[in-house]
């Protein structure tokens, strides 16, 4: 028996009825029999006594006026009756009890006494002068219990044969009911389901369910005439929808492009700014114009800091970023972030602590700009809410299962710390945490919600907390696979890099005469020999005359662009098919980077350019050099 | 043939020694047995015996045996259980009432006189008794044979 028959309606209908009928039946069952047999046994005795009094008249009659008639037909009425044992006359006189007769064989009185055992025995007292005694009727108790059982045996039948009807007229009855709510529950579940049947295929007589069948019908014909307006309604809207996300698409293509280009615009004048400003900086000894430089440099390196967290923050707010994972050492990524800020610790005077754990394996798998970025910007907000004191980076193993690394990151100050009111407040975009820290410090507000978008992306939160005059903590938890051990000659190649790159011959291809100038004034300390042209065709003569160790391209050139001109020289040129070319490029978003090493640029640096920059790419130029 | 199967047997004093059963006072008392449609004409002294003690109760003709008795509290009841038990009429009455009650044979029929006696035993068939003082219709006698 499944349960939706046990949960069904015709079960729960049905089995109430036949458990109080059953009830009911067993209940007569076991006191019919009981108070049958008791007013069976009562009448039996009743008519043994009724009977024993008769033959004892009939006998004292027949001894009194001498007519034996009415012994005679008592005794025939007794042979007919088959629950007698016996009838006996037992007479009684001095010499104690003897049995005169009985019926039906002349028995002794202890033969009596045995059949009396298991019998029902009634006598009566004889009125007669003639003979003293009285008589003596025995009624089989077996027989009694026979009797009872022949008389009950039909009306077991026959209340087992009635039990047997109820039980299928009860279930037909409980059917009839319930099979019309059966048809109704499948009827409301095909509209539910949205088939809107017109007609309730079943007959019923039953009113009520009529009436629910014909509210069902009507409840259909409305549901389908609702379904039929919403679809039409639905398909409408869907093509709405389809328009609005076209000009949707269209409009976020116009305003990526918008911002790439606006980015490329902004960081093209900038390139020449910071680029010059940084020159200058170092070369005016003019301590008045020296202060004018120097702003000069903090403001447009501050600008360039506002655009790229306003670009970032866009891109990953219309989530069009995804994680591009390769094999890096944490440490090195690390301690360049570490080498960029150096210089702002030494001019803030506080202190900077790395804490690597020398359990981290060499390397991890992970989008190194991603990390880079987001450590960055935790750093970067350490260092400039830190007036005095340190801030500490500690990087941990956590947990290890496997190839998985689960790695901790705590970057902790000891800066102004945060109101606990305010910790949730500075994580939204465009807030910090009062207009005071805006002013003095400066920034868009934007650096934890990049840290928190990034952190998302890596499957993680950030963690903050803080004391208010105290500093901050910042920590968050990556689980890292573990990439590819490092071997001795890889780590001893990374430790014997070198700054030496003399000699290295340079190609710098731009069309902004400006950006031309800006790098020959960065490298001009720095013994290279580097040529500059204006246009992808004149790159093109020289690469066929020269040797190059390393091409600077950049990409935004009228008539051939920089990834046209790439594709070219490795293609055209004999001499520098194999002469490593890095993307040069305005264009800070962060997925063109990767778009250009999947071409096959060896590198890609955005503008501004500036000495550090230069000097990282020719140190990891000389090393492929050395290590090739 | 029914006046053929009424036979009268006139039972004599002088019988005593033929008629054992019947010996007692036999000398001053004068007794008949008489019978109707019993189907023998003759009975042996040991039938007779058997009959009145009710141990049958079919004659041979298929008639059912009735015994007719003077009431017992007569004298003549009490000659006849002489007769039949040599006991008292209380004994034969006794014995009677077993038997009948046993089922074993038909209920006795009593009457007042030998006039009633005779008057029953001529109207009813396989009817047998014993008079005393008194003549009866030579078609109800039945004779006794010495014979056991």
């Amino acid at each position: 028996m499944n349960n939706s028959f046990i949960n069904g309606i015709t079960f729960r209908v049905w089995f109430p009825y036949v458990s109080f009928v059953t009830l009911l039946i067993i209940i007569l069952l076991i006191y019919f029999p009981k108070r049958q047999e008791q007013l069976l046994k009562q009448y039996e005795l009743q008519e043994l006594q009724s009977l024993v009094n008769t033959t004892a008249l009939a006998i004292s009659i027949s001894l009194n006026i001498d007519d034996f008639s009415g012994v005679e037909s008592t005794i025939d009425y007794i042979s007919r009756r088959e629950e007698i044992l016996f009838a006996a006359i037992i007479m009684t006189d001095d010499s104690g009890e003897t049995v005169l007769t009985s019926y039906p064989n002349s028995l002794g009185l202890d033969e009596l006494n045995n059949l009396q055992v298991n019998a029902i025995i009634k006598q009566q007292k004889l009125s007669t002068s003639a003979l003293e005694g009285y008589v003596r009727i025995a009624v089989s108790d077996q027989f009694l219990i026979d009797r009872i059982s022949r008389i009950n045996r039909p009306i077991y039948i026959i209340v087992t044969v009635v039990f047997l009807i109820m039980l299928i007229v009860s279930y037909l009855i409980a059917k009839k009911y319930s099979d019309p709510i059966k048809v109704i529950t499948g009827y409301a579940s095909l509209l539910e389901s949205g088939d809107y049947k017109p007609n309730v295929d079943f007959q019923t007589d039953i009113s009520e369910i009529k009436r629910l069948i014909s509210a069902l019908e009507s409840l259909s014909l409305t549901l389908k005439k609702q379904r039929d307006a919403e679809k039409a309604f639905s398909e409408e809207l869907e093509t709405k929808i389809e328009d609005r996300t076209i000009e949707l698409k269209r409009a976020l293509v116009a305003k990526d492009e918008f911002l790439s280009t606006m980015s490329h615009e902004i960081r093209t004048p900038l390139n020449s700014i910071i680029g010059f400003s940084d020159l200058l900086k170092d070369r005016i000894t003019d301590e008045k114009n020296g202060k004018m430089i120097k702003s000069l440099n903090y403001s447009s390196k501050h600008l360039l800091s506002l655009i790229n967290d306003i670009l970032d923050f866009s891109k990953l707010s219309s989530d069009s970023i995804s994680l591009q994972n390769e094999e890096v050492d944490l440490r090195e990524i690390i301690n360049q972030i570490k080498n960029q800020f150096i210089p702002v610790f030494t001019e803030k005077q506080i202190n900077l602590e790395l804490n690597i754990d020398q359990k981290l394996s060499g390397k991890h798998v992970l989008d190194k700009v991603r990390i880079s970025q987001l450590l960055y910007n935790l750093i970067s907000n350490a260092v400039k809410f830190t007036e005095e004191g340190s801030v500490i980076i500690d990087i941990f193993l956590k947990e290890e299962i496997d190839d998985k690394q689960t790695i901790a990151f705590k970057i902790s100050d000891t800066g102004i710390g945060i109101n606990q009111a305010d910790i949730r407040k500075i994580q939204q975009p465009f807030i910090q945490a009062s207009s005071n820290i805006s002013n003095k410090f400066g920034g868009t507000g934007l650096g934890l919600s990049i840290v928190n978008k990034l952190l998302e992306l890596f499957n993680s939160e950030l963690h903050i907390e803080s004391e208010l005059g105290r500093g901050s903590e910042f920590s968050f938890e990556l689980t890292l696979s573990k990439g590819k051990a490092m071997s001795d000659e890889q780590i001893q190649a990374d430790l014997t890099v070198t700054e030496d790159h003399r000699n290295l011959e340079l190609l710098y291809v731009d069309d902004m005469k400006m950006n031309l100038y800006v790098l020959e004034e960065v490298v001009r300390d720095m013994n290279v020999n580097l040529d500059i042209c204006e246009s992808a065709t004149d790159s093109f003569k020289l690469c066929d005359k020269k040797k190059y160790d390393l091409i600077l391209m950049d990409i935004r050139m009228p008539e051939i662009d920089g990834v046209a001109a790439f594709k070219h020289i490795k293609e055209n040129s004999i001499k520098n098919r194999i002469t490593p070319i890095a993307a040069f490029t305005a264009n800070v978003e962060l997925i063109n980077s990767n778009k250009y090493l999947k071409m096959g640029f060896c590198s890609h640096i955005t503008k501004p350019v500036t000495q550090e920059k230069i000097k990282e790419l020719l140190i990891s130029i000389s090393n492929e050099s050395i290590s090739n | 043939m029914a006046s053929n199967l009424k036979l009268i047997i006139l039972v004599l004093t002088f019988l005593p020694f033929e008629f054992d059963v019947f010996s007692q006072d036999s000398e001053t008392t004068s007794f008949w047995i008489i019978g109707n449609n019993v189907s023998d004409s003759t009975l042996s002294n040991s039938e007779l015996q058997s009959i009145f003690l009710g141990d049958f109760e079919n004659w041979k003709n298929g008639k059912r045996v009735k015994v007719v008795f003077h009431r017992s509290q007569t004298n003549e009841f009490e000659q006849t259980s002489n007769l039949i038990l040599n006991s008292t009429a209380n004994e034969l009455k006794k014995y009677w009432l077993s038997i009948v009650f046993q089922g074993r044979a038909n209920s006795p029929v009593f009457k007042d006189s030998c006039e009633d006696i005779i008057e029953y035993v001529e109207r009813n068939e396989g009817t047998i008794a014993i008079i005393y003082n008194a003549i009866p219709p030579s078609d109800l006698l039945i004779k006794v044979s010495n014979n056991e």
